[in-house]
């Protein structure tokens, strides 16, 4: 499993403080951050822990499985975000 | 050189360099000490990956760490371990950065004036042990104090021989930091099942009520004195399946807004307001029998809690009488529910008054031993008969305020005056091991003042801290990264039947020695018995000439003899099987019915009424004075975050690589009322000190209360060259008299500390706090 922006997410990178994995980009500190229109979580990567959906101010973060059917594409939106910043 | 031969260095020699990655080995192909296993990655660079666990906090989180050469890489949760790695976190994924701190203390070091020059272990034991020698047959072994901090108790074999080391001197004047938040807990355990060292676990998935006083699992996750692995997540998820989640703190804290029913209560007052669940419990005769263990005292309790006012109740902890009520019959009427009452409760000046009367609610309401409520763990060796058998209770005194030991130790608030004030037993030499008392404790100034005045004070440490800044002697320490083993009291600390053994990532900078080594050494230099026991140091010398003869220094004394004796005495589990699970090993399934075996008080019941908790009860029902005065009309509480579950290098860069703050947290209206802004910067005073922070306004906490988190203002020097010290924030401790405590766990009230706050000019603030003052290491 993993967790999901999806998105209303406003980009204030509460998550991305709160991360212990650094699961989530683009980073404030990273150059992709100042044109995101938000921001992005790796599956591969991501441990459950819930840390960022406690500290989204916007409730923008939840874990995949519990997505209404009207965001289940930000499944999709999160994971390719990652693989193609892998590459 | 390392006086043994480890397992990680076995696990190396056996194996060859498999030509390309096998990262990806399971469980059934790796064994424990096979569990360092070298990779090649494209370019050939050789790479190890260590499984082994965090040490930072209870959580010990399993851990995946990538090594090469002798340097970490990085560290990952484990997500193979089959019992704990969901609450990993940054503090233990930058754990390597202290391996590698520039000032980290890497040999002796002996302080010459206002410097420090290095030394040899030789130098330093011989010097050490000749002073401390020459101080016992002056003044008595009483006159050799001791302090040790959480880092220590991490690591098995360093607090055995800590002990060993203490019980050869034969000093009773031992201080620990469980007297900083813990001991209430200890006491209550004593007192109800009859032993210290008897923890009730949370049984999550089952229950249907959770009373959570003084706790945030949000940022503690949830383990306390016990792993917990996942803790705040399960609770969510029994929410989402229809449970009901009541938090009880002054604070709007994010556990507080997850909750069904947030008390924000007075604080120092939960006991009022447990009293007040009993009363309209017994009232009403919600009580239920206790199925799995026979109660005594019920009726005294009974008595005493019909016999008090819920009105005056309400009104003393600030909580309505209709909601108090309300709290009583959800939590009685639940097919199962728990009451849990953690850190928050513990620095308060009735912290173990309202453990007690919180277990008492589990107990008369059924919730001992059963399916949802608190559970006994058995682990897999009986620790509170190890300990009664291998370190029986001590009957050590104050010399001052002639108060006994807790948990084998005695409380941090009396060792200033225990160095200060002369007589027969004053502490002339103090031993700190892996602790920064200074910070961690009450009214760190008076502690600094009482160290400078010793005779000799050694630290042995990463680096030197605050409490270490009038040290004679700098001893290395080692961290987690570089130590091995299998925490066996800890061990039997889960919440269901684990073990791991921790593999070592890295082998410490060249020569330093683990801190049980030292212990060892420095008894045998003092010639003194180790442990106490005649003939120990004996053997010590004896199995290290038969190893060195013999090529083996496996067969040198060391702490893997007391971690196989002490799981053979368990007589569960063999040693050997351990190893074979390099990701832990979940050796069963969790049952119930444990506790009633468990218990040691002498007729086989939990006791509900300890004469000596009613007896404080009722003094404390007489007391009507309020905490808070004109002069300091606010009352100041703390609180944890996730990246400083412990205050233990919280200095860490990395840590807080997007930005870190340590504030003065205040309800907006009482902000307004004090005329502060969010971000000015604020001085904060009480009876005996002041800091300054900024301001951070939060909604929704109680009026009055004022939030500082501990752990920060503590300096990091810089020994050999003498460079300015690292610090960051303001230590909000100082301004906790260590005077007022709780007389029954002897812990200071750093919780309902009565404070004032006052409002700085717009512009003025000592040092840019929102922006890290340490370098990246």
């Amino acid at each position: 499993m993993s967790y999901v922006i999806v998105g209303i997410c406003i980009n204030d990178a509460a998550c991305v403080k709160v991360c212990p994995v650094d699961s989530i980009h683009p980073a404030p500190h990273e150059p992709d951050f100042a044109t995101a229109d938000m921001l992005y979580i790796d599956p591969d990567t991501c441990i459950d822990c819930n840390a960022c959906a406690e500290a989204c101010p916007v409730r923008a973060i939840m874990p995949a499985d519990r997505l209404p059917e009207q965001l289940a594409r930000y499944r999709e939106i999160n994971a390719q975000y990652a693989q193609a910043r892998r590459r | 050189m390392k006086s043994f031969e480890s397992a990680g260095d076995r696990a190396m020699s056996r194996r060859d360099f498999p030509g390309e990655s096998n990262h990806e080995l399971t469980a059934d192909k790796l064994t424990a000490r096979d569990a360092v296993d070298r990779i090649a990655d494209h370019n050939s660079v050789v790479r190890r990956i260590v499984y082994s666990h965090c040490h930072y906090c209870m959580g010990m989180c399993g851990t995946r760490i990538m090594v090469e050469d002798n340097k970490v890489l990085s560290i990952e949760p484990d997500r193979e371990n089959p019992f704990r790695w969901r609450d990993f976190c940054r503090k233990g994924q930058t754990a390597a950065e202290f391996v590698d701190h520039p000032r980290r203390i890497t040999t002796p070091m002996r302080r010459v004036g206002e410097r420090y020059v290095p030394a040899t272990y030789e130098e330093a034991i011989a010097d050490i042990a000749t002073r401390l020698n020459r101080i016992i047959e002056k003044h008595g072994a009483e006159a050799v104090g001791s302090y040790s901090g959480n880092p220590l108790a991490a690591s098995f074999a360093g607090s055995m021989f800590w002990n060993g080391l203490l019980d050869a001197i034969g000093t009773g004047n031992r201080f620990w930091v469980g007297s900083v938040d813990q001991n209430n807990t200890h006491v209550v355990q004593e007192a109800m099942y009859g032993s210290e060292l008897i923890a009730l676990m949370p049984d999550i998935d089952h229950c249907k009520c959770f009373l959570l006083v003084g706790m945030d699992p949000v940022q503690s996750t949830f383990g306390w004195l016990e792993t917990i692995p996942d803790g705040w997540n399960r609770v969510l998820e029994a929410q989402r399946k229809g449970a009901d989640i009541i938090v009880v703190d002054p604070r709007r804290s994010r556990t507080a807004e997850r909750a069904d029913t947030h008390i924000s209560i007075l604080p120092g007052q939960d006991w009022a307001f447990l009293l007040g669940l009993l009363r309209v419990i017994f009232e009403e005769q919600m009580d239920r029998p206790s199925v799995a263990v026979e109660l005594s005292g019920v009726d005294e309790i009974r008595t005493l809690a019909l016999g008090a006012s819920l009105e005056d109740l309400a009104g003393r902890c600030g909580v309505p009488a209709d909601s108090i009520r309300d709290v009583a019959r959800r939590f009685a009427s639940a097919p199962s529910a728990m009451c849990l009452i953690h850190t928050g409760v513990s620095h308060t000046p009735t912290g173990t008054l309202a453990e007690w009367l919180g277990q008492v609610l589990n107990a008369i309401t059924n919730r001992l031993d059963q399916a949802g409520g608190r559970r006994f763990e058995r682990g897999f060796m009986d620790v509170a008969e190890v300990f009664s058998r291998f370190a029986p209770r001590t009957r050590h005194r104050t010399r001052l305020r002639d108060q006994p030991t807790i948990a084998g130790f005695h409380s941090l608030v009396e060792l200033p005056e225990e160095i200060t004030v002369p007589g027969q037993g004053q502490i002339r030499a103090m031993l700190i091991a892996s602790g920064n008392p200074v910070v961690s404790g009450p009214d760190g100034a008076a502690l600094d003042e009482a160290l400078s005045q010793l005779e000799l004070l050694v630290a042995v440490d990463l680096v030197q801290r605050e409490s270490h800044r009038h040290a004679h002697w700098l001893i290395p320490g080692t961290h987690f990264l570089e130590r091995e083993g299998l925490n066996v009291l800890l061990a039997c600390l889960n919440e269901e039947p684990f073990a791991q053994y921790a593999q070592r990532a890295v082998a410490p900078p060249p020569g330093v020695k683990e801190e049980w080594e030292f212990f060892v050494d420095l008894a045998l230099a003092m010639e003194r018995p180790l442990f106490g026991r005649r003939g120990l140091n004996t053997l010590v010398r004896a199995s290290r000439r038969v190893a060195s003869l013999a090529g083996r220094p496996g067969w040198a004394l060391n702490p893997r003899w007391l971690e196989r004796a002490l799981v053979a005495g368990g007589k569960r589990l063999k040693y050997d099987d351990i190893l074979e699970y390099p990701h832990g090993w979940r050796y069963d399934t969790k049952r119930y019915g444990d506790l009633t075996g468990a218990l040691r008080t002498a007729d086989k019941t939990v006791h509900c009424a300890p004469p000596r908790f009613l007896f404080a009860l009722g003094q404390q029902l007489a007391d009507r004075r309020s905490r808070t005065s004109p002069a300091f009309p606010m009352l100041l509480v703390n609180r944890r975050t996730r990246e400083s579950m412990n205050s233990f290098l919280n200095e860490t860069a990395g840590l807080f690589a997007q930005d870190r703050s340590n504030t003065v947290e205040l309800n907006p209206e009482d902000a307004a009322a004090i005329g502060l802004e969010d971000g000015q910067w604020a001085r904060v005073s009480s009876s005996i000190n002041a800091i300054e922070l900024p301001v951070t306004l939060v909604e929704g906490g109680r009026r009055g209360v004022v939030v500082i988190a501990h752990g920060w203002g503590s300096r990091i020097f810089d020994p050999l060259n003498g460079a300015e010290p690292l610090a960051f924030g303001a230590n909000r401790n100082l301004l906790v008299d260590r005077t007022h405590i709780d007389p029954l766990s002897q812990i200071a009230s750093m919780n309902a500390t009565p404070v004032r706050v006052e409002a700085l000019a717009p512009d003025t603030g000592t040092t840019g706090n929102s922006t890290p003052a340490i370098a990246k290491a």
